[in-house]
């Protein structure tokens, strides 16, 4: 058994430097995601039409290389342009908008017709009811019911565009033996870059310290003994701080002096210690979670400054940054694009709970093929009214990681023009790890506390 | 003293009289050494004091069975390295009067170590691992953040001091002149005209003596309150460094005298102004504003009311009269009365006119002139008849009112 070296003589230390990475963050994110006037007149149904816009071409491209040549029952398929041009006993493909409709999952036209605004999808832990719940297409024209065996195994949520290949065995119900995802948009064909990138989320502080949040300091400080010093950024993907006490607000009175802030101080002022002790060591990465003290709708805008009274000084520079979630990265030539997972755990509420074994990666998966992260924005996700999609991707990125996820995984998918890097980093605060991403291989590995 | 005698005379004061935990951290901070040698002082210290305190190891390595890149374990329980396939270390991380767990050892030293900010010799001497940019700002911050002044304020007097840039200097003043120009701020209001002048004597003085002295103190004395309390603190917290004990009594003298001339400043010059005015100013305006305010009374009230008041008083209608009459009037009416009273009583009228007019007049014409009574008695009679026929007017407010409402029905 090993045990601990005792005091000899002081000794002689070098200063050790850590390594740099060139990071540009906020390139990208900031002609997407970055509010600047906001208009809340908007409506939201712009953001369909864009999405479906946008993607049914990439579609159309993927449909017709696929199903070009199909034939059904000796009928060769045919395009419908429409969702009610299709015709009964015909097999065709037709481009749509999923829609879900499911009994536990909010409908807010319901909702509005209750006289009841207030529509709190947090604490419900799955739309799904496997009878009762209709998969719709929608467009412009109109929608119809689908059906057919290949929805068990597949992955699908309101708000994907997708093609899909069938016939109208029933009235208005049409029978899909097969789907198209977008043509994947492009890549960035070079991805050089050396160095290695810590991610961690779900940090939680509450105001007071433990033990994994001290050794997770000290371990990125180098003060733990083991050298650290080739992590060159950390990025905090979201929830870094824990909501005290669950919604004290009183319907009747919003906004009277009695509803305090969820929010405590104290467990602010300790992320911003955290911050502030890391700094001098590590640049870090700050993007807001769905328990942060940032909007609850997406894009969330960077965390205020004024919330980081110590750690404000390194704002001015690229070591400090508050972000927007999702975000755009780039370190050197690889490009990565991470949320902070409310996208995902949203996603996740529509599939059938047992089905995947609580794994997240068949949804990341998934939200690449479907080309768009944040599909179920506006419907049960809160999103600001874009006249755009800003969600639908136009670039593949190199790493795609999701914080405030149950656990790590992490998974290297090869798609028709590129391959990801998928990355669910999992909630520091229950699982004490940090995920050390590798820019050069794209290799992802944890770094385990724990006390 | 060797590092090792100082460190057990340090443990041996905090872990076994004072009860409290000490982690390799917060040794390594007031040593100041590398941590790995505050980690194996702690196992040392440890070896010598089996029985009265118990070690939490750090345990680093590869768990047997995990693809992880490192795992990281804080255990009471050397045991627990049969976990590990590879170990690459294990350490001391903390030692801890017994039954504490590790979360309470951890929480009890961050505030105390939060009390040692990192300086560009933090980074050799701690062995932190040197960053692409540091900004050395930390005093400022955790002082005006922290709960606890006087924690905070020991260690930016034992260690930061010399090394404190000019960074935190100029960030300093530029927090606190804004700081004490909005506290004056405050201040002037009440105070009519020459203040600001001097409010930005004193802020030029401040931010002066800002960039000579230390910064720990120029803090001080900027956000101090007037009343000096915080200062005293100042001799009780350091009593580590002489040398700088005594500067700092010196600076702190002197800022106390300063600061006694300026508190002299604010209130000699509230009185001096307030007199001067009067002196120069109060012969000419302050009857035009008495009579105006009984122009705005004769106004308000009703001339039948006035009428019975001027009827029952002759004085107070020669003065009404006059008050009626237009400014210059009234410092033609003054003239009058300073000839009449030269007239009356030449010796005693010129010393008077030198002092303070308001306050000596009335004895003086009490005193000296029985000529210039009825006219001085109408000038004075006419402020403080006001107050009687208020009294009157309270007293009989009932009647008149009855009358009134008598007259009308």
């Amino acid at each position: 058994m090993a045990i601990p070296n005792e005091f000899q003589q002081e000794s002689e230390h070098a200063v050790v430097t850590r390594c740099e990475i060139d990071s540009k963050s906020g390139f990208k994110s900031h002609d997407l995601y970055v509010l600047n006037e906001r208009s809340y007149s908007n409506q939201f149904a712009p953001m369909y039409f864009n999405r479906l816009q946008v993607l049914r071409p990439r579609v159309s491209h993927s449909a017709t290389k696929k199903w070009a040549n199909e034939s059904i029952n000796g009928t060769k398929v045919v395009k419908r342009d429409k969702v009610l041009d299709v015709k009964p006993s015909e097999p065709s493909w037709v481009i749509g908008t999923v829609y879900m409709e499911m009994k536990y999952k909010p409908n807010i036209l319901e909702e509005v017709s209750k006289n009841n605004v207030n529509v709190d999808v947090s604490g419900i832990e799955s739309y799904v009811d496997q009878d009762l719940d209709e998969i719709y297409l929608e467009d412009e024209s109109g929608r119809i019911l689908l059906d057919g065996d290949i929805f068990k195994s597949t992955v699908l949520c309101t708000g994907v565009v997708v093609g899909v290949l069938g016939m109208e065995t029933k009235p208005g119900c049409f029978t899909v033996v097969d789907i198209v995802y977008p043509l994947m948009s492009a890549q960035k064909p070079t991805r050089a870059s050396q160095g290695k990138v810590a991610i961690c989320s779900g940090l939680q502080f509450t105001g007071i310290w433990d033990a994994k949040h001290a050794l997770l300091q000290d371990y990125l400080t180098g003060e733990l003994g083991h050298d650290s010093s080739q992590l060159t950024r950390l990025i905090i993907a979201g929830n870094s701080v824990r909501v005290q006490e669950q919604d004290q607000v009183q319907q009747r009175n919003k906004y009277g002096a009695k509803n305090k802030s969820n929010f405590s101080q104290q467990s602010i002022s300790q992320l911003d210690s955290f911050i502030h002790a890391l700094l001098p060591s590590i640049p870090v990465d700050l993007m807001p979670g769905e328990s942060d003290p940032a909007e609850i709708s997406l894009p969330q805008q960077p965390l205020h400054r004024a919330l980081f009274h110590k750690s404000q000084s390194y704002l001015k520079s690229n070591n400090f940054n508050t972000l927007t979630n999702p975000q755009w990265f780039q370190f050197n030539e690889l490009r990565v694009l991470g949320t902070s997972g409310e996208n995902v755990n949203d996603v996740y509420k529509y599939v059938v709970p047992d089905s995947l074994q609580v794994s997240r990666l068949p949804i990341v998966e998934a939200s690449l093929h479907w080309q768009n992260i944040v599909p179920t924005a506006p419907d049960t996700l809160a999103c600001y009214p874009f006249e755009r999609d800003p969600f639908t991707m136009t670039e593949t990125p190199h790493v795609y990681f999701i914080g405030n996820q149950p656990r790590f995984e992490t998974k290297l998918l090869s798609l028709e023009r590129g391959q990801v890097r998928i990355i669910c980093v999992p909630d520091f605060n229950k699982s004490g790890q940090l995920v050390v991403l590798d820019t050069d291989t794209l290799d992802a590995n944890v770094v385990t506390i724990s006390s | 003293m060797g590092l090792l005698d100082k460190s057990t005379e340090l443990l041996k004061e905090s872990l076994i009289k004072g009860n409290k935990p000490f982690t390799y951290k917060l040794l390594s901070r007031e040593l100041n050494i590398h941590t790995s040698d505050a980690k194996a002082l702690l196992y040392s210290f440890y070896l010598k004091f089996k029985d009265e305190v118990e070690p939490t190891y750090l345990l680093l390595g590869q768990l047997q069975d995990s693809d992880d890149l490192l795992s990281i374990k804080l255990t009471k329980n050397l045991g627990d390295q049969d976990e590990f396939e590879k170990l690459a270390s294990i350490e001391v991380y903390a030692l801890a009067p017994k039954n504490l767990t590790i979360d309470e050892i951890v929480q009890s030293n961050v505030s105390e170590v939060e009390r040692f900010p990192l300086t560009q010799d933090g980074f050799k001497q701690w062995g932190v691992i040197r960053g692409p940019e540091f900004i050395e700002v930390e005093t400022i911050h955790t002082e005006t953040t922290h709960p606890i002044r006087q924690e905070v304020r020991k260690p930016i007097n034992k260690t930061k001091e010399e090394t404190s840039n000019s960074k935190a200097s100029k960030f300093d003043t530029g927090l606190a002149s804004a700081r004490i120009l909005e506290k004056y701020k405050t201040k002037e209001k009440p105070i009519k005209k020459d203040q600001p002048s001097i409010s930005t004597t004193f802020t030029s003085k401040t931010t002066s003596s800002s960039n000579t002295m230390k910064p720990g103190v120029t803090r001080r004395s900027k956000t101090e309150p007037v009343n000096g309390g915080p200062a005293e603190l100042i001799e009780d917290e350091d009593l580590n460094d002489e040398e700088f004990i005594k500067k700092q009594e010196l600076e702190k003298q002197e800022k106390d005298r300063k600061r006694k001339e300026l508190e002299s400043m604010f209130d000699d010059d509230d009185g001096f102004e307030v007199y001067e005015r009067k002196g120069e100013v109060q012969p000419d305006k302050p009857q035009p504003v008495t009579a105006s305010k009984h122009a705005d009374l004769e106004g308000i009230f009703d001339s039948s009311f006035s009428a019975s008041q001027s009827q029952s008083q002759s004085q107070s209608q020669q003065g009404n009269s006059s008050v009626k009459s237009s400014p210059a009037k009234t410092n033609e009416r003054k003239e009058v009365s300073k000839e009449v009273s030269k007239e009356a009583s030449d010796s005693v009228t010129s010393y008077y006119d030198e002092d303070g007019y308001l306050v000596t007049k009335v004895e003086a014409k009490q005193k000296s002139a029985p000529n210039p009574k009825p006219r001085a008695r109408t000038a004075t009679s006419s402020l403080e008849s006001k107050s009687p026929a208020k009294k009157a007017k309270s007293g009989t407010k009932q009647s008149t009112l009855m009358s009134f409402f008598g007259k009308k029905k």
